[in-house]
Formats: structure tokens, C-alpha cells, sequence
């Protein structure tokens, strides 16, 4: 098994293919990760962080049908794994307990805003 | 249609990109580069679809491969390919024989080529800071003409003091021919220069004995080449003793203060003596330009253009000459380094190289071996025929296209190699010619130079792919079945290659030819052109101490027919003395070659007077003036009888105005590649000035007996010149020299051309032989249907020589250019005509018929019954 760690751009391309739901292929992940972050991504970088992350278990995927457009080639669709959503469950909750420990004072920016 | 996404690109992803991902990769960045087409346009959208697959190639998505294949074993592959190769080599003599012959020859022409054209190249290269050293050229700003190298005395000194940015410089003279004797040893010295002090700091020549700093800081200094003291001194120590000088500077003592190394034969200077400058007395004439070599070095920062800015007002400083301001007078510089191969200028120490003959060396070279590959190629082609059973059968038994590849590339890396050890062999005996015809000194310690052995090894693996590749492919593609069966359709198809190539290789034979001839047209028109001049019978020996009591005797000599003195003899290069001055009927000054002569030097040359008279008229007290031609044109005069008694003003100060009393017909005092220029020759009438130039005494003879004559001649100038050195010389040999480098040239080109008709033809008779031997059968089926033998040969030499017909007509206009361009150098050359190209046709088609016909002649000659018996 490859390692079980999730970096920041496979862990933002997880939620993405979350908010995604049905219809989560490479392109349509790369153009909602470009309008949700604001930068651009290329369509190579996407490709490598979901098939690295199907490699780890935390995506599934199928293809689907063929149709004329993209030259007769099927998209490849994922789905977030069982393992997936916990590794994004994990990884908020560390995250959330961090935040909650930072003491109000240290932080210029108000929290409460959020 | 819709554009599809860029079919290279695409192509580079299949093949790289894991089938794992291929699909879902593909079709991603389909979809984005159609609706980029929409969005952005075609270009753009291409663009992109380029980038996303260039970001694509890491290692994540690469084709993991088998690595199957590197575990068999490769190297006993390998030496069966060499086993198979070298049986292969011996098996099939002739065809090895023709390949190993042309292509070690012609390797052995490119190997002696390169080393001449590292040699041209290396020249002055040894001199430290050869780049900011500049040698100071005289232009004419007025008009397009080449530069020359020479110029006026006190140029170097002047520009010293009155330029900002000259850090230093060094003025050479060239002093012609004087007589250096030390007691009974006496010589004419070819290569006497006068130099200045500061020469050996400006230039890296070292000195053996004596101080380079002050070795030339005295008047009346010399310093000899090793070869010359030894000359003089033989095994003395030279260093301190006095040599006696007697030339264009008067008669001197010179004390030896210096010894240094002979100069190496790659420098564009050329001495073997060297004086002080300040033994020169009169240093301040600007009118005169001779034989000095200004050299200057640049202060740190300062550029050559810097220096070039500042030298039209300094010319237009200079350049009063007399009455008239002279706008003819110019200066520019060149790098030393570079002077050899580059300069474009006239009257340089030594003849130059140059560029042209450098890149027509290397062509050649380069074509020679070309054609020595093309043979390589048509008949490696040719003789797979007999190999189509082996190929059917490797690829029966599973060999792949890259192990038939690999198969054959061995055997022509086998065929090169050994020709390349042949070539090696040939370099080594034919250097000696070589030297000997270029004039080169080409050691064979250069064959072991590493830069060379890298080309050659380059040039090996290179020559095997490029004679090798393309038969090794076409013959490893071949199908199954072609392979298996007779094969010959497939062969018709190369056989289009075949005739291309062949043409090619007449092609450049054709284009050498026409060269040979018309370079040989020239050059016999070279000899052959009255030069205006008889240069035949004359010799040369010094004036005499006593001169009237030596002239009578001489007049009453019956061989002698005329005498003749002149302070510059019609043949030379570096004995010139020329002149800006104003002339009647013109507003701005002219420049010509001057030169005193008297007696009757007009006669003693048969120099032809076309207008006026040649006789001074003595002794009037008036200068009166001989000039040629050119000069008239020059002078815009109009006719030569316009010109008589129009007014000319060589130097008013010194009271030296006068007319114009005769024009001589012009002649050649250079080689044709210069333009004859203006001349002037007048009478020296002031008593008083009789030694400011040196003289020589042409004898006109008729005798026999010519060794007595001139020892008679020798003791009796001796009777009147006690202490003096005596020399003779006669003029004829001195007109040789003058196309020495045109000479070499075109024997050389001679040899080469030669060479490439003689691969070109070994290739043919080879092809030719290969093919008739496959159509053996063919032959007797002909003949048995009444064909006669001239049939069978008209029949199979027709395709051939039709080929060698077309690669000549190519060749025509490709030969007429590059002639063109090389008698472009010339200032009187031929016209090209049809004979060169009709010569050449002539000797292509009876050689090629030659060629074919005697081996095509035996195959229609066997009778049939023999060739078809099998059947």
C-alpha cells in the first residue's frame, strides 16, 4: 500500500470531486477547483492527484459512455472511496482542533467573523 | 471539418503516456482543446493542447517498459554481426575492393584537406595578443579598390602622437634586395626588413642572444634568423661582428646585436633580417607610399572604431600634397590575427591565403567523399540482391528490423574502418607530395593530434550511418514475402534512388571538370598574355662606383645590345614607390607608381612608346615625363597625343614640374590579379640627388655562351667596385613567382578533380557490372531472338550514360557560376566560353562509355547457351 497521507492539493481535489458528486471527471474538476481557489490549475497536475489518489484507495472510478465529443474517448468519473471520506474526516477534525487551541489573542483577525 | 487536436503531439502522448491513463488523459485534453478552438482560436487552442502534453511527461504517466529485452544476450549478437560481416567482406571482393578504394581515398583527401585548412587557419595564431595588434591599410575613400598594405613613412610615429587610444607602433620596411656580404661571403638578401625599436615588445618573438629591449635602439643594428647567422658565420659566434649592407639605404656597416629563432612558415611575416628603423635617414616623405607595414596596439577600452573615426581629419591633414588637395588618401585598420585568411589587402609581406580557396578546398574535400559514399550506398544496394535469401531467412528465424539494422550497419562500419586504416597508410605517403605541391610544411605528428583523432572518430560513425543507414533500412523492411521470393520488383523501386545518386556523383565530377579546364585556360593565359614588356635576355647586376668608365666598357661589349638604368625593375611586387600628385586640367591630385629611370631603359625592355618620344632631351634642365596608359585614363587626358606636353607637378618644392614628352603602352608589373596602375618614369637631372635611391642596370644580350658572358660581366663590375658586393639576377624568373600561389592552386585542384572523376568511375564500372551480372539471363534470352552484341550493349549503356549526360547538364550552370566567382579575382582573365563545357562532355561521356561498355561488352559477347544452360 502506498502511503495513507493526503497533501493539500489531492485533499483540495477530494472536496472538490465531493462537491462534485455524479459528474466528477478531469476536466470538470480542474475548471471547479480553478473557479473555487482562483488559480490556475492544469489539467496534468489534476490528472496526477486523482490517479495517484485511486492508487491510495481514497477515489473510485468509472468510465462512462462513449459519445462524439473528446474524440470517442470516455470520461473517467470518481467517487470518493469509504476511505476517502474518512481520511477528509480525519483531516478536518485535526485541523479543527488545532484552530480551537490557537488563544484568540494571537490572531489579528477575528474568528468569530467566520 | 473540425481541425483535430496537433497529430504530433498527440502521437508523443500515445507513446509515452501509460495505457493506464492514456484514455482518460486523451480525452481530458480533447475536450479542452475544443472548447478552446471555440473560445480561443486554432493557434492558440494548439498551443496548449502542446503545453498540457508536455506537462504530462513525468515519470508518474510514462510506459513502464519490459526490460525483457536487455537480458538476451546482445554480445553474442554482436559478434556474430562481425563474423558475418567479415565473411561477407572477402566474399564479395570486387564490391569491397571498389568501396575500400574510393572511400580510403577519399578519406585520405579530406584528412590532408583538413590539415591544410588547420594550417591556413593557425597562422599568427601564436602571437600573444595577436587580436589587439591592427595593421594600419591605405584606402582610397574615393573609390572602390583594394586596400594595400603599404604606406608612408612617418604614418606609424605620427599616429603614436597625435591619436588618443594608440598605445604603441611599430613601422617594417621592406628593403629590396640588398647585397649583404661579410668579406667573401656575399648574398642578396630577399627578406631584409628595417623595423623599429619597440618591435619585439609589441610582437612575441623571443630572441635568442641580445637584449630585445635595445637590440634595435641604435642605428645600424641587425638581427639575423638563426639560419642566416649561421649562413654568414657558420659555427662563430655572430653576436658584436659587422655585416656590409649595400642596398636602397646606401652602403653601411650593420653590427650584429641580436640572434633570433628562424620564423615559423604560419605567420604572415616574412624576414630574415632585421635592421633598426633609425638607420633610415630621410624619415619624413608622406607622398611616398612604400613597402612599410605600420602596425599600432590600442590603449585599454579603446575600440578599432575609435581609431577609424579619427583618421579622415588626420588624412585630410596629411594629404597637401603640393598643389592640390588629395582625397584618395585613407586609412583603415585590420587585426592582425586575422590578416593571413581574411585581408583583402595588396602588397603584404608574403602572399596570403584566403577564405575563397579555403571554402573551395573543403567543398571539394567534402564532395570527394561524397561521391565515395554514394558509391558505398549504390552498391551496397545493388549487391543485397544476392542477399535477399539471408534477410528471408533471419526474419523466418525471427530476427527483428533492429537486429537486420544493426547486421548491416556492422558491415559497413567494417568496410569504413578498414578503409580508414587504408586512408591513414595513403595520408602517410602522399604527404611528401603534398608538401610538396602546396608549399606546405604538414607534419604526420599531426595525424596523432587529439582534435584530429576526435574528428575522425566523429567522422567515422558519422560516414558509416550516412553510407550505411540507408541501404541497412531499406533492405531490413523489406516484407516477408518479397524477401522470400525474387525480390527484384522491390529493387526497381530503389533503383530511383540509385540514379539520383549517380547523377549527383556526375554531377560534381562534371562541375570539377569544367573547373580543371577553365582554371587551366586561365592559367595558360596567364603565361601566355604579352605582359607589354620583354622580359626575355635581360639581366640585372647593381650600378656601378665609377659608372661612366663601367658603361663605356660595357657598350663595347658585341653581346650587349642595350643598357638600361631604373631605380625599380618591371617585374616585381615589393620594390614600389608611389606617389600622390596634381596634374594639369585636374582639380584634385592623382596617385601613380614612380620610377627613375635613364640610358635606355625604354629599349632594353621593348617597351612599345605609343605617343611622343622616349629620349630626354639632354640637358635641357627640365623634368621631362614618360607615362603609360592607365595613366593617361587616370589623368583624364583623353588620347595619348592629348597627353603630350600637358604639365604634370610631381613635387613643385623641389622644382620638379614638368611636361609630358611620351606614353608607353602598358604593362604588367603584377600579377594579373591587379589592375595595371598609373605609371610615371622620368630622368633624375639633379646631380645632387643621385644617391637617394638605389639603381639597378639592366643588360639587353644575345650570347651563346651565357656562363662566361656573365662572368665577364661579374669580373668587370668587379674591376670597378673595390670592396663592393656584386649580384645578377635575370628578370624572367622573377615573373614566375608571381603566380607561384595560382599555380599551386591549380595543380591542386588539378589532383583532386582527378580523383573524384576516378571514384566516381571505380563507382559506375562497379554498378554497372553488378547489374549485368543480374541480367545474365536476360542478355542470352536476346541474343537468342536475334539481338547482335552491339545491340546488348547500345541497350544497357544507353540508361547509364544518359544519366552521366544529365548530371553534366546540371553540373553546366553550377560550374559556370563558381569559374565565374574565381575569375572575379583575376583583373585580366578570360571569358568563359563553350569549349571548357563542350571538353567536358566529351571526356564524361568517353569514360563513362569506357566504363560500361567494357564489361557490358563481355556479358553481350558470352554465348547464350552458357548464361542460360541453368535454366
Amino acid at each position: 500500500m502506498k502511503g495513507t497521507h493526503l497533501g493539500e492539493f489531492e485533499e483540495l481535489v477530494l472536496l472538490i470531486i465531493a462537491i462534485l458528486g455524479e459528474g466528477a471527471y478531469g476536466v470538470a474538476i480542474r475548471d471547479e477547483l480553478e473557479v473555487q481557489s482562483g488559480r490556475k490549475i492544469s489539467i496534468g497536475a489534476v490528472h496526477a492527484a486523482t490517479n495517484r489518489l485511486e492508487d491510495k484507495g481514497f477515489l473510485d472510478s468509472k468510465f462512462g459512455e462513449v459519445t462524439l465529443e473528446r474524440g470517442g474517448k470516455r470520461k473517467k468519473f470518481y467517487k470518493m472511496s469509504p476511505l476517502g471520506e474518512r481520511m477528509l474526516k480525519a483531516s478536518k477534525d485535526l485541523r479543527n482542533r488545532l484552530w480551537s487551541r490557537i488563544p484568540a489573542s494571537s490572531l489579528s483577525i477575528n474568528l468569530a467573523d467566520k | 471539418m473540425r481541425p483535430s487536436v496537433p497529430r504530433l503531439a498527440n502521437k508523443i502522448l500515445k507513446n509515452l503516456c501509460d495505457e493506464r491513463y492514456l484514455e482518460e488523459v486523451q480525452g481530458d485534453l480533447e475536450e479542452i482543446f475544443e472548447s478552446n478552438l471555440e473560445t480561443l482560436g486554432r493557434k492558440k487552442a494548439n498551443r496548449i493542447y502542446w503545453l498540457d502534453v508536455l506537462k504530462h511527461i513525468r515519470p508518474y504517466f510514462i510506459k513502464k517498459r519490459s526490460i525483457n529485452l536487455i537480458t538476451q544476450n546482445q554480445t553474442a549478437m554482436w559478434a556474430i554481426y562481425l563474423k558475418i560481416a567479415l565473411r561477407n567482406f572477402w566474399k564479395s571482393k570486387v564490391v569491397s575492393g571498389i568501396n575500400t578504394t574510393g572511400l580510403s581515398i577519399g578519406l585520405a583527401c579530406c584528412i590532408i584537406i583538413f590539415f591544410h585548412i588547420k594550417d591556413e587557419l593557425s597562422y599568427d595564431t601564436f602571437l600573444e595578443d595577436g587580436d589587439s595588434i591592427y595593421r594600419v591599410l591605405n584606402i582610397n575613400p574615393e573609390r572602390d579598390q583594394p586596400a594595400s598594405a603599404g604606406g608612408p613613412i612617418p604614418l606609424g610615429p605620427t599616429l603614436l602622437s597625435e591619436f588618443s587610444g594608440v598605445e604603441d607602433a611599430v613601422r617594417l620596411w621592406r628593403d629590396y634586395q640588398p647585397t649583404i656580404s661579410l668579406e667573401e661571403k656575399v648574398f642578396v638578401e630577399n627578406e631584409f626588413l628595417f623595423a623599429d625599436e619597440n618591435f619585439f615588445n609589441m610582437f612575441s618573438f623571443s630572441l635568442e642572444q641580445g637584449d630585445p629591449k635595445t637590440a634595435l635602439s641604435q642605428p645600424n643594428s641587425l638581427i639575423l634568423t638563426n639560419s642566416l647567422a649561421e649562413k654568414y658565420f657558420g659555427t662563430e659566434d655572430p653576436m658584436g661582428k659587422t655585416l656590409q649592407y649595400d642596398g636602397g639605404r646606401g652602403l653601411k656597416q650593420l653590427m650584429v646585436t641580436g640572434i633570433m629563432n628562424d620564423l615559423p612558415h604560419n605567420t604572415h611575416f616574412s624576414f630574415d633580417l632585421l635592421a633598426s628603423f633609425s638607420t633610415v635617414d630621410d624619415q619624413t616623405n608622406w607622398g611616398s607610399y612604400k613597402p612599410i607595414w605600420t602596425y599600432i596596439t590600442l590603449t585599454d577600452g579603446t575600440t578599432p572604431d575609435h581609431i577609424r573615426t579619427q583618421f579622415p581629419p588626420f588624412a585630410k591633414k596629411y594629404a597637401k600634397f603640393r598643389v592640390v588637395e588629395y582625397a584618395g588618401f585613407g586609412f583603415d585598420l585590420e587585426p592582425v590575427s586575422s590578416i593571413y585568411v581574411e585581408s583583402r589587402a595588396r602588397r603584404n609581406m608574403k602572399p596570403l591565403g584566403n577564405l575563397q580557396s579555403i571554402y573551395v578546398l573543403a567543398a571539394v574535400g567534402i564532395c570527394i567523399l561524397l561521391i565515395a559514399c554514394i558509391n558505398f550506398i549504390n552498391l551496397t544496394m545493388a549487391n543485397s540482391l544476392a542477399r535477399f535469401k539471408e534477410v528471408g531467412i533471419r526474419k523466418v528465424m525471427g530476427a527483428g528490423r533492429s537486429q537486420l539494422i544493426r547486421q548491416f550497419l556492422t558491415e559497413s562500419g567494417i568496410t569504413i574502418v578498414f578503409a580508414l586504416g587504408v586512408s591513414v597508410i595513403l595520408t602517410a605517403l602522399f604527404l611528401p607530395i603534398y608538401n610538396a605541391l602546396s608549399g606546405k610544411q604538414i607534419d604526420l605528428i599531426y595525424l596523432l593530434d587529439i582534435e584530429f583523432v576526435a574528428y575522425i572518430l566523429l567522422g567515422l560513425v558519422a560516414a558509416t550511418l550516412l553510407a550505411g543507414l540507408y541501404p541497412a533500412k531499406s533492405i531490413a523492411s523489406l516484407g516477408n514475402h518479397l524477401v522470400v521470393k525474387r525480390a527484384s520488383d522491390k529493387v526497381g523501386n530503389n533503383a530511383g534512388i540509385r540514379k539520383g545518386l549517380v547523377v549527383f556523383q556526375f554531377l560534381v565530377s562534371a562541375t570539377l571538370i569544367i573547373g580543371v579546364l577553365i582554371i587551366d585556360q586561365q592559367q595558360r593565359y596567364i603565361f601566355s598574355k604579352p605582359l607589354g614588356i620583354d622580359k626575355e635576355q635581360v639581366m640585372v647586376v647593381p650600378t656601378s662606383n665609377q659608372e661612366g668608365a663601367f658603361l663605356q666598357k660595357l657598350y663595347s661589349m658585341p653581346e650587349i645590345s642595350s643598357v638600361g638604368i631604373s631605380q625599380r625593375l618591371p617585374v616585381n611586387l615589393l620594390n614600389y614607390d608611389g606617389r600622390g600628385f596634381g596634374v594639369e586640367g585636374l582639380e584634385r591630385a592623382v596617385s601613380a607608381q614612380s620610377c627613375v629611370i635613364d640610358l635606355d631603359f625604354i629599349e632594353t625592355y621593348g617597351i612599345e612608346i605609343i605617343a611622343g618620344r622616349n629620349h630626354f632631351k639632354e640637358p635641357a634642365g627640365t623634368w621631362e615625363y614618360l607615362i603609360n596608359e592607365s595613366a593617361v585614363k587616370e589623368f583624364e587626358w583623353g588620347t595619348p597625343e592629348n597627353a603630350l606636353g600637358k604639365k604634370i607637378y610631381l613635387s613643385p618644392e623641389h622644382g620638379m614640374t614638368g611636361k609630358v614628352i611620351g606614353v608607353f603602352k602598358d604593362y604588367h608589373l603584377e600579377s594579373l590579379h591587379e589592375k595595371i596602375p598609373p605609371m610615371i618614369m622620368f630622368k633624375n637631372i639633379r646631380e645632387d640627388w643621385k644617391g637617394w635611391h638605389r639603381e639597378f642596370v639592366s643588360l639587353k644580350y644575345q650570347t651563346d655562351d651565357l656562363l662566361s658572358f656573365s662572368r665577364r660581366i661579374e669580373d668587370l663590375w668587379k674591376s670597378h667596385n673595390d670592396g663592393r658586393a656584386y649580384f645578377s639576377f635575370f628578370i624572367d624568373d622573377s615573373y614566375e613567382q608571381l603566380h607561384e600561389a595560382d599555380g599551386r592552386f591549380a595543380t591542386l585542384f588539378n589532383y583532386l578533380t582527378f580523383i573524384a572523376m576516378f571514384i566516381a568511375c571505380i563507382g559506375l564500372l562497379g554498378i554497372s557490372m553488378l547489374i549485368v551480372n543480374q541480367k545474365v539471363k536476360e542478355i542470352g534470352i536476346r541474343k537468342v531472338l536475334g539481338a547482335s552484341a552491339l545491340n546488348v550493349v547500345l541497350l544497357f549503356s544507353k540508361k547509364f550514360v544518359s544519366l552521366v549526360m544529365i548530371g553534366l547538364i546540371l553540373a553546366c550552370p553550377v560550374a559556370y557560376y563558381m569559374t565565374e566567382r574565381w575569375l572575379q579575382s583575376f583583373s585580366y582573365r578570360i571569358d568563359i566560353g563553350f569549349m571548357p563545357f563542350l571538353m567536358a562532355l566529351f571526356i564524361l561521356a568517353f569514360l563513362s562509355i569506357v566504363t560500361i561498355v567494357t564489361h557490358t561488352a563481355k556479358a553481350a559477347l558470352t554465348n547464350p547457351a552458357e548464361s542460360l544452360k541453368d535454366e
